[in-house]
């Protein structure tokens, strides 16, 4: 499998305060990709470096095999994106904005062409209508018809799902799969919503601060063999420090006040929890911690 | 590219707003016209004064023609269309930003170079149809309510008269020289909204500096005459009247003569000058804008 996009060093300071630091990671061809991280935690920022809107301060950018900074119209043109919020032309209608984004892809679509486009985000019914009286969920639609309408290789989603009500959501997230599993599209997706990134997800890229902490398919880093625990003890400080001099030290996650978490191997869990009381430690209690919010929130709490 | 300005000047004559200038502009012409058709007696008899014996004989009907109400109304507003203007270059990048879809038409398969170029060239092409809709309006139109006739220019201590049919070239040239100073005007709005991520804000300056550059433009004070005169591009875009000051011998007039041509080509190469300064600061920083509205 073929990397799409290639981050290497990636880094952006406005100022006095790093955005992104050092950013290395890679997107391979296929499936979706989401990219996860706390608000201000650089994801906007990497998405506006990858389509060329930010300058980075230093790194380097390679989608489809060749250098961002050289080859920007090459790569942009294999590139469908919504960032953030889909903003639109209001003044025009939903078949003159398409158009009018088709064109500046280099197409020229005829009516029924661009209808079509439409259709598939539902909104043929409405093509003639101006933005100002979209709801939010059809111009997210419009933003996404707009986003696909040169056919792109690679499609970048920044936040796609926001101000969208459980049925849009749900839409979206059908998109996304039909994209990437039927039309064999790469989609790279940041979000903050978990549950739904664990649901079309396949890999995953966590950056907190600007700095990437976890990388990897979400079925090695949500490995079912593989227990996330949360104690609640009386010190998670002075636990971790007793730990550490243990053969459990390389199993702790994080800690943070009273709670400590940990990951170990589901047949380890009993013979931890035995061993604690022989350590003669108060654990007040104890949770199985695997959904991918547990994980985020594991890595990025503390 | 051409495919590129198609869509901005599709863009602009789709939103209502632009549409204003064309209203406001009608509608001052209009009322001039309405004034001078009733109360041109009087307003030529105002203009006159103090012109001597030999020109109060002359008809007011003679001297209010069509190309005459021409000279008022470009005399009034060529110091205000620039404010109209502003009001689309001023909005070409900063109101993309405000609205949100800068970081959309930046991250199309268009160098941001392009994107600039086709920008501002649409904010020209309004410009220019903006400057023919005054052109039909204060020309074509005056001369249809007044006719043509001799046209007679008072200046400080002369009156210029040209003959009707050495009039309306004058009027092509004074055209082509308003526009190379909306052009100027445009550029300034222009290179003020790529710093902006709001229209208001670029508009509002470029009105701020025409008033102000205009008040010491007309400000008769020798102090300012030298030092800060010659250096506005306001004082530069009334060059347009140099086409109607003619050479005369033994107070005759001479035929197709302009008094000072190099003034006037100096006054619009100034105008160009300060164009591509603008622009060139405007290409300059757009380049390496970060996009983050």
């Amino acid at each position: 499998m073929s990397s799409i996009i290639d981050v290497r060093g990636l880094t952006k300071s406005f100022n006095e305060i790093t955005a992104v630091d050092d950013l290395t990671f890679t997107v391979n061809e296929k499936g979706v990709y989401g990219f996860l991280g706390q608000n201000g935690a650089g994801k906007s920022t990497t998405i506006r470096m990858l389509l060329s809107l930010i300058r980075p301060t230093s790194g380097e950018i390679r989608i489809f095999g060749l250098d961002l900074s050289t080859h920007r119209k090459e790569i942009l043109q294999r590139i469908g994106a919504i960032i953030e919020k889909p903003d639109l032309y209001k003044y025009l209608t939903a078949i003159e904005n398409l158009n009018l984004f088709a064109a500046m892809s280099g197409l020229k679509l005829k009516r029924k062409q661009l209808m079509d486009k439409l259709e598939k985000v539902g909104l043929a019914e409405r093509a003639d209508s101006k933005i100002k009286t979209y709801s939010q969920g059809m111009k997210q639609r419009l933003g996404i018809a707009v986003a696909l309408v040169h056919d792109p290789d690679l499609i970048i989603l920044d936040e796609p799902m926001n101000g969208l009500d459980p049925q849009g959501i749900a839409d979206i997230r059908q998109l996304i799969n039909h994209l990437s599993k039927d039309q064999g599209k790469t989609v790279f997706i940041s979000s903050h919503l978990l549950s739904e990134m664990e649901q079309v997800a396949d890999s995953l890229l966590i950056i907190h601060k600007g700095k990437k902490i976890a990388e990897g398919r979400m079925n090695e880093l949500l490995n079912p063999d593989q227990s996330r625990i949360e104690l609640e003890t009386r010190s998670a400080k002075e636990l971790e420090l007793l730990l550490k001099q243990t053969s459990w030290a390389d199993k702790i996650i994080s800690t943070n006040g009273q709670k400590i978490i940990m990951q170990m191997k589901r047949e380890e869990v009993p013979v931890f929890i035995r061993q604690m009381a022989e350590m003669k430690q108060d654990i007040f209690s104890i949770h199985k911690k695997n959904s991918l919010e547990d994980y985020f929130l594991a890595l990025t709490s503390h | 590219m051409i495919q590129l300005l198609k869509i901005e000047i599709f863009k602009i004559f789709k939103r209502p707003r632009t549409y204003i200038a064309f209203a406001v502009i009608a509608l001052i012409i209009i009322l001039i016209q309405v004034a001078l058709k009733f109360g041109g007696k009087e307003y030529v008899g105002l203009m006159m004064s103090g012109m001597g014996d030999s020109f109060e004989e002359i008809p007011t009907k003679i001297i209010l023609n069509g190309y005459l109400v021409c000279f008022v109304i470009l005399n009034l507003l060529l110091i205000h269309i620039p404010i109209l203007v502003a009001l689309v270059s001023g909005d070409a990048i900063a109101g993309e930003a405000n609205m949100g879809t800068l970081r959309l038409i930046a991250s199309k398969p268009v160098s941001r170079i392009q994107l600039l170029i086709v920008k501002f060239a649409a904010s020209v092409f309004y410009t220019m149809i903006l400057l023919i809709w005054v052109a039909v309006l204060a020309l074509f139109l005056s001369i249809l309510l007044f006719g043509v006739n001799w046209l007679g220019v008072p200046r400080e201590l002369q009156f210029n008269v040209m003959e009707s049919d050495d009039v309306l070239w004058r009027y092509g040239l004074a055209f082509c020289f308003a526009a190379i100073g909306l052009i100027c005007v445009a550029s300034l709005a222009f290179m003020l909204s790529v710093f902006s991520d709001n229209s208001i804000g670029p508009i509002v300056t470029t009105v701020c500096v025409i008033i102000v550059f205009t008040i010491l433009t007309q400000m008769q004070i020798p102090f300012y005459d030298e030092t800060i005169k010659p250096y506005l591009f306001t004082t530069h875009m009334l060059g347009w009247k140099g086409f109607f000051y003619v050479k005369a011998v033994d107070g005759v007039t001479e035929k197709g003569s302009i008094e000072n041509l190099s003034a006037i080509l100096k006054s619009a190469a100034i105008l160009i000058g300060y164009t591509a300064a603008f622009l060139g600061i405007a290409f300059w920083y757009f380049k390496r804008k970060n996009i983050l509205s």
